[in-house]
Formats: structure tokens, C-alpha cells, sequence
């Protein structure tokens, strides 16, 4: 089978609509109640970790070209970097269940209240099982049409409620200090973070010298629409309102006009849909890829079907209705876990590589 | 040589006749030539040859060009002698066994037996009746070249070449058929088509197994990239200008003998939505035309499912005036919306199948009863409401938008799938469907070329000449 390819503009715009509709469905609740007017610190932080991150992958990548992150794992650690990608996996697979937890504990509750979370977990399993099938290439030149929704959307809403504005939220700046601000980044670097699949994708991109400067304009451009998004929910409604709501963004468009037509969130959060259809499935295809390198198998079709069961039921797991043990997950364990992983592995794995081949330099 | 025999005059004109079955529509003329009264048979097929030119180049030459001809005993042997000599068809060649003479038997040859020598003579006589050209019923411009291809394969491809003047045209011709032996021919610009996509093509047509090929539909199904997929990944035209700006793009085209649809190769989501007469009109109006059409496309795919999904799941997108005059107009209709606008979306399929199969003097009695009975009268019954009827007539004004049969029909059944999500999951469903469907167009491709190119991957110029009509003056010369 022909490798399939991706050019650098199209991975551009994966890595810009995830982390634009990641962003939108997981982060602002925690964000603006915590951090309210200084959140831009914190979203400002949370993209240099992720780039800090693209960095290591990417020079990883250069060093191991053609191999995707769970392969080089092991050819840098050897039989322990078995037990190191079986954790990236699980970290893939944590954040996936996660991720669609999310996406269906909200759609149910603000698109369709009657609907049971298990609706949207299987249409959207299998949408994106299906892109998984088809390959990245696909779900990479879906994912240009898609941003380019997404950036035209961003656009009318924001050009379309400036006559709401009010600045005198924004004042003052840091409020309580710096400190809020930089804790806070924890949240959009731990989600960033999950750029960690630029280490899956890299091996499928035509042109590998661009990567890395492609990947920090997706970064930067994806987190400066997002933090207008949050920014100007708190100076459309107030810091006070916004950190009340559980998605901000999407009361902010509630209030704002388009035309004749005056709820336009619906829209907005089909479009944001569509950007979370783009990252599942290429997490999904991610997972399903590297776990077929890990174990070895031919095809990564076959664990389309298996992974899909797991994301299936993934709104079902337990506590998923306890609010206290979701909420100290989505705010102190994934964050935590997922930085450990995306910085703490991704550092050592890199400074491992580099004095590995130091050593093997210096030794013929 | 599949058979080295050499068969004498007579063993070949039995063993013609016997592997025709003694068809009917054989005749056979017999004949005395040159002046020793050699006796010669002149066979043939009744209909597919011209009278006029079996008689004044092969039947008269024979008989009355040779009597004072010495046939026997010359420095060439007679077959020869008659070629060169006598016979004053354009094509004229040597056949030895009947395995060669019977396809050439069946395209309209004509055979000429000579008592005492070996092999036979065949002339090309060819003369099948065909329709003359005229204006394509498929497919009518307001301005633009008025002839359309017929069912020839040699007056097709020379309506193609008038347009196209140069020597890299190329024409590549092949038989395709166990049973039909049809012909079917690649034409192509030679150094503007890609060369992998030509040979890819050429290799399709090849690998190509199938008893009979009455229209160009059978190769296309055959040699379709994605087969399974409802869209269409070949173009099918029946204009020679639309041909001819297909090669000059560099795409490939097959024109198959006995109809006018001409296949082309590759062919993308976009190509489907643009027609000829977009280069004809003046810039502005054309680009107007085309965006036109692909809101065309994009309405009738979701106008019934968003009236659906949003009625029933989000009324309160909908402005509250507009809201408050669909209900009140709804007010007594005893169907659930999802069941109004399904029956009748299917009412209309209905009347436009009947339409078509309707001779043109019935045509206008459908109209009315679908006007009248279906647009009024259940109106007025309170049966249906005229909202549906409203966005039904809408949908089947936007469908007729799409310039190609094949795509339009893809897109009229989508629809109804479309239509069911929407009744089940609202807007959400429409979304699903949309991502299936945009998964499905995003993995395929027409011969190496990505079915949602130039947008999915992006090309700028030519994303640009999708989306515009891009004038000539400030397009480059040459490619």
C-alpha cells in the first residue's frame, strides 16, 4: 500500500482545528471563572509549552525521519521504549475517551437535552471511524475546508458583536497578581498539548523541513482566535456573567445578530463540531496507527473497530455523573497527567536521544 | 497467424457462410471477371455497407472494368492486379482466412471471393445510416456551437478534431466487446494530458471484460474510480466544444461507437458543476451563474432536511414572524413535517420521472396535475402545507441547477438520506451526514486526482478559476 501524504498547509490546519475546537469545547468554563480578564497570560503560556513540546517532536522527528512517535520510542530506548509507547498510547486513548466525554456530556446538555449522551458518542464514533479508515489524507483535506469555516465564522462573530463591546472589563489587569494567570495556563497547555500527535502525523508530511514553522503558526494563530473568542465573551457580558456559564463562547453568540437571524449559536456549534469531528478522528486514526506500529500488525483498520467500542461507551464510564469527581479530573488530574506526559516524557525521551547519539558519534 | 491453412476460393466462401449461420442479411453477388470469365463472388452484409459505393467501386470496376483484362498468367498474381488495378475503393486489403474475413464481414466490409486463388480481397465499404448532426438534447446553450456528437464514432471524433487543429491530437482506438466488438476510442492532447494518467486510463480500458457495450454508461461503470460510491468520477458530455476544452485541459476523453455521450477523464466534484457556456458568457455574469449553481447544489442536498431539523428541533432559530406564519399555515395539517416534506419530495421525483417517458404532446397534462391537483388543491385541503410545497419547489428549482444528469441524481437521493438524519437528530444529524458524506468526497479520487481538488487539498489558481470565471485577457497565453 502507497504511504499516504499530507503537505504542510493541511497539517497547518489539523493541528489550527484542533486546537480551536478543543479549546472551545473544554477550556473556558475553567478559565474565565479562574483567571477572568488576564486569561490571555495564560493562553499565551499554555501555546509556548505546546510549542516547546513541537520542538522536541520536531527535532525527534528530524532525527528518526520516517518514524512516527511510537517507533522511535523504541529505537531510542529499546525494550523499555515499548513500555514508554504503550504509555503514549494510553495517554492517546485517555485523552480520546476524554475528549468525547466532553463533546457528549455538552452537546447533551445544550443541543439536546433529551437526547442520551450515548447518540452523540455513536454518531460520532462512527463518523470518525470512518475517517479513520479512509486515512489521514482524508481527514487532512477535510480538515482545509473545515478551518477555513472555522476562521471565516470566527470573523463574521466578531465583526458582528462590536457593537456589544464594553472594555472596562478588561480592566484592571492582574487583578490578583500574576500568579492566577500563570496556574491557569495549566489548562490550555495540558489540552494543547495534544499536539503530541504531531509526532504521528510527522512521517506523513511531504515536506519535513517546514513542519516546525507551520505547526508554531497553527499554534499561535488557533490560540490568539480562541482567547478573542474568551475575551470577548467576558467584554460582551462581563467577567462575572462569562465565569458563570459553562461555555461562554456559546452564550456570547446567543447574544450577537446575524442578519434575520437571531440564535445563531446552534450554528456556531455545529461549526465547532465539525472541528472536533477533524481532531477525533485524527486522534483516533493517531491511536489506531500507533497502535498497530507498537504491536506490530500490518493494517491499523482493524483496531478502528476495537478502539471504536471503547470511544462508543466512553460517556457511560463510571463517576461520569458525579459532578465533584469530574470536575477534579478535568481540573487537576488530566491537566497534571497530560503535562507529565507531553513535557516531562517528551524532555527526557529527547535528552536521551541526544546524548545517545552523542555517544555513538563519539564511539566510531 | 492463428490458422496457416490456406483455403481455397470456394472452402472460404462456405466456411463464411456457415460461421455466419447462414444469416439472411448475408448476400452474396456472383460474377464473371476479366476475360477468362473467372468466376468471383462479391459477399457482403446487408444495412451496414453503402449500395452506392459497393456499386460504382467494387460490384462495376469488377465487372466491367476487367473484360478486356487478362487476369491469368500476369507478373502479379490476381488479387493483386484487382487491388491495385480495378478496384477504386479508398481501403482495399489481402485476407486469408475466414477467422480474418469475418470481422471485417460485420463492420461493413465487403469480401471479394476469386475462383482458383488464394485468400480473398476486402473492401471497405462502410455505410451504416446515421442521424444527422443536430443540437444535443441533453444539453442546450443559449450561446455557443449548436452541433451535437451522433451515434458515429469517426464523425464524433472528427467534430472533436475541427476544433482542435494540431498535430499533437492524439486518438487511440480499441475494441471492447466479446459479443458488440464495439469500438471505442482515447482522444487526447498529447503533450498537455499527464502521461501516468493517460497510461493509467489506457490500461483501464484495456483490462476491460464485458460481453457487450451498448452505451458509453458500461465503460464508465467499469473503469469508475470508487465504483461503490454514489458520485459520478467520470464526466459524460454530448457537446464537441465541451470535449475539446476537456483535452485542452489536459484530461482525457473515450468516445464510444454507437452513442453520443462522450466519457471524460479525470473528473472532480467541480468539474460536475461547471458547463461550457460559463466560457462563453461575459466574466462577471458567468461567475455570477456558477455560484448560482453551487448554491444550487448545496440547496437541494439540505433545504428539505434544515426545514425539517429546524422545525421540529430548533424552532428557535427561526425568526418569530417567520416562526408564527409556518405554524399558522400548518395549523390543521394531520401529517408530522418530516412525513409532509418526505411525500412530497417523493411526489415530485414522481412527476418528473413521468415526465421525461412522456411523449411532448402528454408532457403538458402532467404539468397541470402536478401544478393543480398536488400544488393547490392539497393546499387548500388542508392536507399538506404550503410551506413544504414551498421548499419542495425550491429543492427541485435548485436541482435543476446542476448542469450534470448523474450528479443531480446522486444529489436528489443524498437528499432523503439527509432528510431522515434530520428527522432523527435535527441540525446534529445534518451535520453527521455532512461529515460522512465529506469523508466519503475527501478519500476519493477520479484517476489520481482528488474529487474535491482544487479546495481540498487547495491550489490556488486553479481554487481561483473554480470560483471565478477568470477572463481570458488576464489569463496567460499558454499553460
Amino acid at each position: 500500500m502507497k504511504k499516504s501524504l499530507i503537505s504542510a498547509s493541511q497539517f497547518f490546519f489539523i493541528i489550527f482545528v484542533s486546537i480551536t475546537s478543543l479549546t472551545f469545547f473544554s477550556v473556558p468554563s475553567q478559565l474565565i471563572a479562574k483567571v477572568k480578564q488576564d486569561l490571555w497570560l495564560s493562553m499565551a503560556l499554555g501555546a509556548i509549552i505546546d510549542i516547546y513540546v513541537a520542538v522536541l517532536l520536531y527535532r525527534l522527528g528530524r532525527m528518526y525521519a520516517g518514524q512516527s512517535l511510537i517507533q522511535y520510542t523504541r529505537s531510542i530506548l529499546g525494550k523499555a521504549g515499548k513500555v514508554v509507547g504503550l504509555i503514549f498510547l494510553l495517554f492517546f486513548l485517555c485523552v480520546m475517551v476524554t475528549a468525547m466525554w466532553i463533546y457528549s456530556d455538552f452537546l447533551s446538555r445544550t443541543l439536546m437535552p433529551e437526547t442520551p449522551r450515548l447518540v452523540f458518542s455513536i454518531s460520532m464514533t462512527i463518523c470518525a471511524g470512518l475517517a479513520a479508515v479512509k486515512g489521514i489524507e482524508a481527514i487532512a483535506r477535510l480538515s482545509q475546508i473545515i478551518g477555513f469555516i472555522i476562521l471565516l465564522t470566527s470573523v463574521v462573530l466578531f465583526t458582528s458583536s462590536i457593537p456589544y463591546i464594553q472594555l472596562q472589563f478588561l480592566l484592571p489587569p492582574f487583578e490578583n497578581g500574576m500568579l492566577p494567570a500563570i496556574q491557569g495556563a495549566i489548562y490550555p497547555g495540558s489540552w494543547f498539548g495534544i499536539c503530541i500527535m504531531m509526532g504521528m502525523l510527522m512521517p506523513h508530511i511531504k515536506k519535513q523541513s517546514g513542519i516546525l514553522k507551520m505547526k508554531v503558526y497553527a499554534v499561535v494563530l488557533g490560540t490568539s482566535v480562541m482567547t478573542l473568542y474568551l475575551l470577548y465573551s467576558i467584554v460582551v457580558m462581563g467577567p462575572v456573567m462569562a465565569g458563570h456559564f459553562e461555555n461562554p463562547i456559546y452564550i456570547l453568540s446567543r447574544i450577537t445578530q446575524f442578519l434575520i437571524f437571531e440564535r445563531i449559536e446552534v450554528l456556531l456549534l455545529l461549526i465547532f463540531i465539525s472541528g472536533s469531528f477533524i481532531t477525533i478522528s485524527t486522534l483516533y486514526y493517531a491511536v489506531t496507527e500507533g497502535t498497530a506500529q507498537w504491536l506490530g500488525t500490518k493494517s491499523h483498520k482493524p483496531w478502528v473497530y476495537v478502539f471504536g467500542i471503547i470511544f462508543i461507551l466512553s460517556p457511560m464510564f463510571p463517576y461520569s455523573n458525579e459532578s465533584y469527581m469530574v470536575d477534579r479530573y478535568l481540573s487537576y488530574w488530566f491537566p497534571l497527567v497530560s503535562l507529565i506526559i507531553e513535557g516531562g516524557f517528551m524532555t527526557f525521551l529527547f535528552i536521551w536521544a541526544v546524548v545517545k547519539s552523542k555517544v555513538s558519534r563519539s564511539s566510531s | 497467424m492463428p490458422d496457416s491453412k490456406v483455403n481455397t476460393t470456394r472452402d472460404l466462401y462456405n466456411e463464411l457462410v456457415s460461421e455466419l449461420g447462414n444469416s439472411s442479411d448475408l448476400s452474396t453477388r456472383n460474377c464473371l471477371i476479366g476475360e477468362e470469365r473467372i468466376p468471383a463472388s462479391v459477399v457482403w452484409i446487408d444495412g451496414l455497407v453503402s449500395k452506392q459505393n459497393l456499386n460504382a467501386d467494387v460490384i462495376s470496376p469488377l465487372i466491367s472494368g476487367t473484360q478486356q483484362l487478362k487476369l491469368l498468367h500476369q507478373s502479379e498474381p490476381p488479387h493483386e492486379l484487382l487491388c491495385s488495378y480495378i478496384l477504386t475503393a479508398n481501403h482495399v486489403k489481402m485476407v486469408n482466412t475466414s477467422d480474418e474475413c469475418v470481422p471485417l464481414l460485420v463492420s461493413g466490409w465487403t469480401i471479394i471471393l476469386v475462383e482458383d486463388s488464394e485468400g480473398a480481397i476486402a473492401v471497405n465499404t462502410q455505410g451504416l445510416e446515421t442521424r444527422s448532426i443536430d443540437e444535443p438534447a441533453s444539453s442546450s446553450v443559449i450561446r455557443g456551437p449548436r452541433d451535437g456528437f451522433v451515434e458515429s464514432l469517426s464523425v464524433n471524433i472528427s467534430l472533436i478534431r475541427r476544433r482542435i487543429r494540431d498535430k499533437a491530437f492524439r486518438v487511440e482506438t480499441l475494441t471492447v466487446g466479446n459479443l458488440s466488438h464495439t469500438k471505442i476510442a482515447m482522444v487526447y492532447v498529447h503533450d498537455r494530458a499527464d502521461k501516468e494518467t493517460v497510461d493509467e486510463i489506457r490500461k483501464r480500458l484495456q483490462s476491460i471484460d464485458i460481453d457487450a457495450v451498448l452505451e458509453s454508461h458500461y465503460i464508465e461503470e467499469i473503469i469508475k474510480d470508487s465504483p461503490t460510491s454514489f458520485f459520478p468520477t467520470v464526466y459524460s458530455t454530448e457537446r464537441p466544444d465541451d470535449v475539446a476544452g476537456i483535452i485542452l485541459d489536459g484530461r482525457v476523453a473515450i468516445v464510444v461507437d454507437g452513442t453520443p455521450f462522450v466519457l471524460a477523464l479525470p473528473c472532480t466534484l467541480f468539474h460536475l458543476l461547471k458547463t461550457t457556456e460559463d466560457l462563453y458568457l461575459a466574466y462577471p455574469v458567468a461567475t455570477f451563474i456558477r455560484w448560482i449553481r453551487y448554491a444550487g447544489f448545496f440547496i437541494t442536498l439540505l433545504l428539505p432536511s434544515t426545514y425539517v431539523g429546524i422545525l421540529t428541533y430548533h424552532p428557535e432559530m427561526v425568526p418569530p414572524q417567520l416562526l408564527s406564519s409556518i405554524l399558522s399555515s400548518r395549523d390543521g395539517v394531520p401529517f408530522p413535517v418530516l412525513m409532509e416534506a418526505l411525500v412530497m419530495e417523493i411526489i415530485f421525483e414522481g412527476l418528473r420521472e413521468a415526465s421525461i417517458r412522456m411523449p411532448r404532446s402528454i408532457g403538458s397534462a402532467i404539468s397541470i396535475v402536478g401544478a393543480l391537483v398536488i400544488g393547490e388543491s392539497a393546499v387548500q385541503a388542508g392536507i399538506i402545507s404550503s410551506p413544504s410545497v414551498i421548499i419542495v419547489a425550491g429543492t427541485a428549482i435548485a436541482s435543476f441547477t446542476i448542469p450534470s444528469i448523474s450528479l443531480s441524481g446522486t444529489i436528489r437521493i443524498l437528499r432523503f438520506f439527509m432528510l431522515l438524519l434530520a428527522s432523527l437528530l435535527g441540525l446534529y444529524g445534518i451535520i453527521i451526514g455532512l461529515f460522512m458524506l465529506g469523508i466519503q468526497l475527501a478519500s476519493m479520487q477520479s484517476v489520481g486526482l482528488p474529487y474535491l481538488s482544487p479546495f481540498a487539498p487547495f491550489k490556488k489558481k486553479e481554487a481561483e478559476k473554480a470560483i471565478f470565471r477568470v477572463p481570458w485577457f488576464t489569463l496567460r497565453k499558454k499553460r
